[in-house]
């Protein structure tokens, strides 16, 4: 069997197991912008045109801003409950995204989180996917006291 | 240099009426739409063959759903277009409305926004750009996240939130245009079936249908069409905007409306202590808490406790949706930002009846909508 696929391959990369997900952002050349996701049509901040960004791979390490359990399904994909959190990557890129924590008495706020990966179906011709949650830290990482106030 | 609204020749809302909103039915969306345009051109005291220009707000109903419901009324031959800006689409069309009679290309418009409970398409689902909490996280758990934090930051209670929803369900109890007109308490806000944490159902504004119209007319057109001045009120401002980079930490929502707000006081030369009456989308909770704050009616931070003073109550500084608001008079996306205009006008004019804000001369509309924009209008009474 062929190593499993991202969902979403513009979004993150897939490491060998257990590795944690780089996520694919990029760098525009003409004002330094680091965007996720790439900025595949255009930069944000300064509209520089696509072919002016540099991918540019960043950890999917950050803190836990806030966190919040969903208790009704509003997609198929998602079935209640979940929990979503907004993370501040060390990057300095604010993100929400997906938790899936092993246990979720481990989600505390100002934590520390890093992105993994979970099995999420098959494409068409049964090839596994995965796709990119966060998860608190393996150990209790110390925090660095960083993030936004 | 760009020309303010008040640079332009005055305008006056001079008519304005409303179809209940409510949870879905069986009923055309033609029956809506006439329904609260025959009750605008009443109020008005004119005929549809005065009406020189109409724009018609949707998020759902499709295209061309305007001349569709208006063709009912006479085909007179009028321009007619439509407009959808998600949840400001109704405050777009009473902009462009105001925009056109300020410029002087008409003097009496209309503006209408109807919607029916359809499955909007949403034009990110084909845009190209996937993120990775598609699907997982709609605009309750974006809130929710934002009530998380502000809880966090600033002490803000559960308490607080629900007491939002207290006072916009009394409000509601008292608009007989309103989705919900029942009383609910704090214990009944707490219990209510859990969405997202913090938010129960209480926390959220329903799903609804309904239909509201405002008819703009400038100076000349009051005179010529002999409509009251006394129960016109003048829009001193209509400002609009869209998303900026938002440095991390900060509210998008809070950022545009602080944005849109700043620039509709500096158009008027007013500020928030001038205001009596405000109709801001509360689609949950947490954001009356983030845009009393954003419009400078209390200090960052102090939304939770400048409600339970009762200060944005009615009776209390400034009333602060007095209609029920998104979450007690509902939600129908096309018509709900003109649906506020409704609100203030008859706040401003004292017919709102239980629920009057003694005294009203000025009330300040706003609306932001997926995407991100916000829309904001101020309105005065001149007599």
């Amino acid at each position: 069997m062929s190593a499993a696929r991202a969902r979403h391959p513009s979004l993150h990369t897939v490491p060998a197991e257990g590795k944690p997900p780089e996520l694919l952002a990029s760098r525009c050349g003409e004002c330094g912008h680091l965007a996720f996701p790439a900025a595949r049509f255009g930069c944000p901040s300064c509209g520089a045109a696509p072919e002016r960004s540099a991918p540019a791979a960043i950890a999917g390490r950050g803190t836990l801003e806030a966190f919040t359990i969903v208790h009704r399904t509003f997609s198929r994909a998602f079935p209640a409950p979940y929990a979503v959190g907004t993370i501040l990557l060390d990057a300095g890129v604010e993100i929400r995204a997906v938790l899936a924590p092993e246990d979720r008495a481990d989600l505390e706020t100002g934590g520390r989180v890093e992105s993994c990966l979970v099995p999420s179906g098959e494409d068409e011709d049964g090839n596994a996917l995965v796709d990119c949650r966060f998860r608190p830290v393996p150990g209790g990482e110390a925090r660095d006291g960083g993030g936004a106030a | 240099m760009t020309a303010r609204l008040v640079d332009l020749r005055p305008v006056y809302v001079a008519g304005v009426g409303l179809h209940r909103y409510r949870k879905p039915t069986d009923t055309p969306y033609t029956d809506l739409a006439l329904a609260a345009v025959r009750a605008a051109l009443a109020d008005a005291g004119i005929t549809w063959t005065s009406v020189e220009t109409a724009v018609c707000g949707t998020a759902n109903l499709g295209l061309a759903a305007g001349w569709t419901a208006l063709r009912h009324l006479g085909a007179t031959g009028i321009p007619v277009m439509q407009v959808e800006n998600a949840s400001a689409t109704g405050s777009t069309a009473f902009r462009d409305v105001v925009l056109q009679v300020a410029s002087g290309v008409a003097d009496c418009g209309l503006a209408l926004g109807v919607d029916k409970v359809l499955r909007p398409r949403l034009a990110v689902l084909n845009a190209g750009t996937p993120d990775l909490v598609r699907g997982a996280a709609p605009p309750a758990v974006g809130f929710a996240l934002e009530a998380k934090r502000h809880m966090r930051r600033h002490g803000t209670t559960l308490d607080q939130l629900a007491l939002v929803s207290v006072k916009n369900h009394w409000n509601g109890a008292r608009n007989p245009n309103a989705q919900f007109q029942r009383e609910c308490t704090r214990e009944e806000v707490h219990q209510a079936p859990p969405i997202v944490d913090p938010f129960t159902t209480l926390h959220c504004c329903p799903l609804g249908e309904g239909a509201a119209t405002a008819i703009v007319v400038s100076e000349e057109g009051l005179q010529r069409l002999g409509i009251s001045r006394r129960r016109s009120l003048r829009v001193l401002c209509s400002v609009a905007n869209s998303e900026t980079l938002t440095p991390p930490g900060e509210s998008l929502h809070v950022r545009i409306t602080r944005d849109a707000v700043s620039r509709a006081y500096d158009e008027t030369g007013l500020g928030p202590g001038d205001l009596d009456v405000i109709e801001l989308h509360e689609a949950f909770t947490i954001e009356e808490i983030l845009y009393i704050e954003a419009m400078g009616l209390c200090a960052e931070g102090e939304g939770g406790p400048f409600t339970e003073s009762r200060a944005t109550w009615i009776g209390g500084d400034c009333a602060v949706n007095a209609s029920g608001g998104l979450l007690a008079m509902g939600h129908p996306f096309g018509p709900t930002g003109i649906g506020q205009i409704v609100e203030i006008a008859r706040q401003l004019r004292g017919e709102a009846g239980d629920r009057q804000h003694q005294g009203a001369r000025l009330g300040l509309a706003h609306m932001v909508g997926v995407g991100e924009v916000c829309v904001v209008h101020i309105l005065s009474r001149e007599h």
